[in-house]
C-alpha cells in the first residue's frame, strides 16, 4: 500500500516536472509565470494531503481493531486455529516459543489465522499456557521449575498429546519436559510392567527373549 | 471429541528423545520389552544420540591401587559427588577377569575403555554394557629382532576413533634399541582395527625413534591420540585416520618443564608442576595446533605430587604428596580430598560417560 503511495507521488511530481518543462519550452512570459505560480501551491497542497493519507494508513495497520488507532505500541497478536476449528488469540512473543509458526510468520505465510491440524483445542490450551508463562517469566529460573512440575500433573493421554503437539510445533524445553517426565516413570519398571503401562504386544519368542536377558543379566535383576 | 494419543502412536523420534534421558542399565532392560525396542535401542543413531545427550553426565573413572588386598581396582566417581552435591560413588566396579594390578587404562572413546597387562593381554570393554572383547595378540615380528643385540626399548599403546567411519583403533609402537650399532632401529607400529578385528603392522619412517611415554589419562581428541616424549618438551601425535604420526611444535619454555599431557576442556593441555619449596602448577592449553598458551597457573601450593587433569568446571585432578586423589579449585586453591582416603593410592583418571556403543 505505502509503494502505491509512493508510486503515485513520484508519477505525480515526474508529471509536474515535465509540465514545468513543457511549459518553459513552450513559451516565455507572463503566461508562464502565472501557471507556475498557481502549479506551485497545488503541489504542497498535494504532497501534504499525500502525507495525511500515508500516516492514516500507517496508523490502521498497526492494528485491526479502530480502538487501537489511537496507540500504534499494542502488541501483535497471532491467530491460531485448532484441528476443530477453535481459534485462539496469543501475543506474538508466545507464539514464536514454536519454531514451526516462527519460521511460518517470517517467510510471512501468516496473514489472517494459522491453522494448526494436528492439534486438538483442548491440547493446544495447554501448549499456550505453557508458553506463555515461559514468556512472561524467562528470567525467573525457580518459578519456572515448580510451574514446570505443576504443569506436567496430568494424565497420560494428555501428555501423549503434549509430546505430539510439541514435536510438531518444534517447541523444543516442553518437548524435552515432557520426555523427561516419561523418562522418569519408566525408568525403573521390568519388562512386562513397560508392555502393561503402553499396551506392547511381546513379539519375542521364549527364546529370543532368553538370550537378551543372557547379554546382560544383572540389569534384569 | 478429543481422542488421545497413545504411547504407540507416538513418532520414532519422540521415542528417542524420551529413551535417550534413560540409563544404560535401563535402556539393556527394555531391549527385551519388543522387537521394535530392541532395534531402537540398538541402532548406530540411537546410540550417538544417547551418547551425545547432554543428560548423559560425565563421571570420573579412577584406576586406584589398595594396600589392603593388594590389588587395583576401578572407582567411578559420579558428577554429583565432583561437584560435592552427593556423597555417592561406586568404589569398585565389576571389572573384566583379566584386569589386575599391572593393568594399564587407555581411553574411554565413546564409553569405551582399552585394557592391557602386558603384549598378550589386551581387551577393549564397555563398562556400562559390561561388553568385553579380547584382542588378537600382537606378532613380535621377527624382523627387529633379527639382529640379537637388537632389544625391545618400549611399547606404548594408544587408543582412538576414526572421526569419519566410528571405528575405533588402537595403536602400538615399539621401540627398538642396537646395542652393537648404538642406534634406535625404526619404530615398529601395529594398529587394531575393531571392524576388522585384526593387526596391521608396518614401520614407520616419520621418526627415527618414538620414545614417548604412558599417557596418565586420556588423550585422545578429535581424531588424533597424543603422547609426550621422553624429553617433555616433544608432543608427538597419531592420526588414527590416516594412521601416520606427527610432531606437534612446543614452545622452548616446555624444555625446563615437567609435566604431562592431559585434556582441559575439550582442547590438549600440557599440565606442568614444578617442585621445588614451592610447588605451582600450570595449563599450558593448545589452541590450534603447535599454538600453546598458557590459560592457568595457580601456586604456590603445597603437597603435590602431580597434576593429572582437568573437569569441566575448570577444576585440577591432583595428586598429592601421600598419592591421594584430590581436586584443586583453581580460585580458591582449596584442595579437596576424594574417594577413600586410606590406603588406596591413584593410579590413573579419565572422564568417562556411559554409552550403548557395541564390542560385537
Amino acid at each position: 500500500m505505502l509503494y502505491a503511495i509512493f508510486g503515485v507521488q513520484t508519477f505525480l511530481q515526474r508529471d509536474l516536472e515535465l509540465r514545468n518543462l513543457s511549459l518553459f519550452n513552450r513559451r516565455k512570459g507572463f503566461s508562464y509565470l502565472f501557471q507556475k505560480s498557481l502549479l506551485f501551491p497545488f503541489s504542497i497542497s498535494f504532497f501534504l494531503s499525500q502525507g495525511f493519507i500515508y500516516l492514516f494508513l500507517l496508523s490502521s495497520r498497526k492494528s485491526s481493531s479502530p480502538a487501537a488507532i489511537m496507540s500504534s505500541s499494542s502488541p501483535k497478536m497471532i491467530t491460531l486455529q485448532s484441528s476443530d476449528g477453535e481459534t485462539f488469540e496469543v501475543e506474538e512473543a508466545v507464539a514464536m516459543e514454536s519454531r514451526t509458526i516462527k519460521h511460518m510468520i517470517e517467510d510471512d505465510c501468516a496473514n489472517s489465522s494459522i491453522p494448526i491440524p494436528n492439534v486438538t483445542s483442548n491440547t493446544l490450551t495447554k501448549v499456550i499456557e505453557y508458553c506463555k508463562k515461559h514468556v512472561e517469566a524467562k528470567s525467573d529460573e525457580e518459578g519456572l521449575k515448580s510451574f514446570d512440575a505443576e504443569f506436567m500433573k496430568i494424565d497420560k493421554d494428555t501428555l501423549y498429546d503434549l509430546l505430539m503437539a510439541s514435536n510438531y510445533l518444534d517447541i523444543k524445553s516442553l518437548l524435552d519436559l515432557g520426555c523427561q517426565t516419561v523418562a522418569d516413570k519408566i525408568k525403573g519398571k521390568n519388562p512386562e510392567e513397560i508392555r502393561k503401562e503402553f499396551g506392547i504386544k511381546n513379539d519375542f519368542t521364549p527364546e529370543e527373549e532368553e538370550e537378551i536377558r543372557k547379554e546382560s543379566p544383572w540389569v534384569f535383576d | 471429541m478429543n481422542e488421545g494419543t497413545t504411547f504407540l502412536e507416538l513418532p520414532a523420534d519422540v521415542v528417542m528423545h524420551i529413551f535417550s534421558k534413560l540409563p544404560v542399565k535401563s535402556l539393556l532392560r527394555f531391549k527385551a520389552v519388543c522387537k521394535y525396542w530392541c532395534s531402537l535401542i540398538q541402532s548406530p543413531t540411537f546410540v550417538a544420540k544417547h551418547l551425545r545427550h547432554h543428560k548423559n553426565q560425565e563421571n570420573l573413572l579412577v584406576h586406584c591401587y589398595h594396600v589392603h588386598g593388594g590389588a587395583s581396582a576401578l572407582s567411578l566417581f559420579p558428577d554429583a559427588y565432583l561437584a560435592g552435591t552427593s556423597l555417592e560413588y561406586q568404589d569398585h566396579i565389576p571389572t573384566p577377569t583379566s584386569f589386575s594390578t599391572v593393568s594399564t587404562v587407555l581411553g574411554p572413546v565413546d564409553g569405551l575403555v582399552f585394557i592391557y597387562n602386558d603384549h598378550s593381554l589386551m581387551l577393549l570393554w564397555n563398562p556400562a554394557t559390561r561388553e568385553v572383547k579380547l584382542l588378537p595378540p600382537l606378532v613380535v615380528s621377527s624382523l627387529p629382532l633379527s639382529s640379537p643385540s637388537r632389544t625391545l626399548y618400549s611399547h606404548v599403546f594408544g587408543f582412538g576413533k576414526d572421526p569419519s567411519t566410528n571405528d575405533f583403533k588402537v595403536v602400538c609402537v615399539r621401540d627398538y634399541w642396537d646395542d652393537d650399532l648404538q642406534v634406535w632401529y625404526v619404530p615398529l607400529v601395529s594398529v587394531y582395527t575393531l571392524s576388522s578385528h585384526s593387526w596391521r603392522q608396518f614401520r614407520d619412517y616419520t621418526f627415527s625413534s618414538l620414545r614417548v611415554v604412558k599417557s596418565y589419562t586420556n588423550t585422545y581428541l578429535n581424531g588424533f591420540y597424543y603422547w609426550g616424549g621422553i624429553s617433555s618438551c616433544r608432543v608427538f601425535a597419531f592420526d588414527v585416520r590416516n594412521e601416520i604420526f606427527r610432531e606437534i611444535r612446543t614452545p622452548d619454555t616446555f624444555k625446563s618443564m615437567q609435566g604431562n599431557l592431559a585434556l582441559y576442556n575439550d582442547s590438549l593441555a600440557t599440565f606442568a608442576y614444578n617442585r621445588g619449596t614451592e610447588t605451582s602448577v600450570d595449563v599450558w592449553v593448545m589452541e590450534a595446533e603447535g599454538c600453546w598458551i598458557k590459560k592457568v597457573s595457580i601456586g604456590p601450593l603445597l603437597n603435590i605430587r602431580r597434576a593429572l587433569g582437568s573437569w569441566k568446571t575448570g577444576f585440577i585432578f591432583i595428586e598429592t604428596g601421600n598419592m591421594q586423589l584430590a581436586l584443586l579449585n583453581p580460585d580458591t586453591k582449596e584442595i579437596r580430598h576424594l574417594g577413600p582416603r586410606i590406603n588406596c593410592y591413584c593410579l590413573q583418571v579419565s572422564r568417562y560417560k556411559e554409552s550403548l556403543v557395541r564390542l560385537h
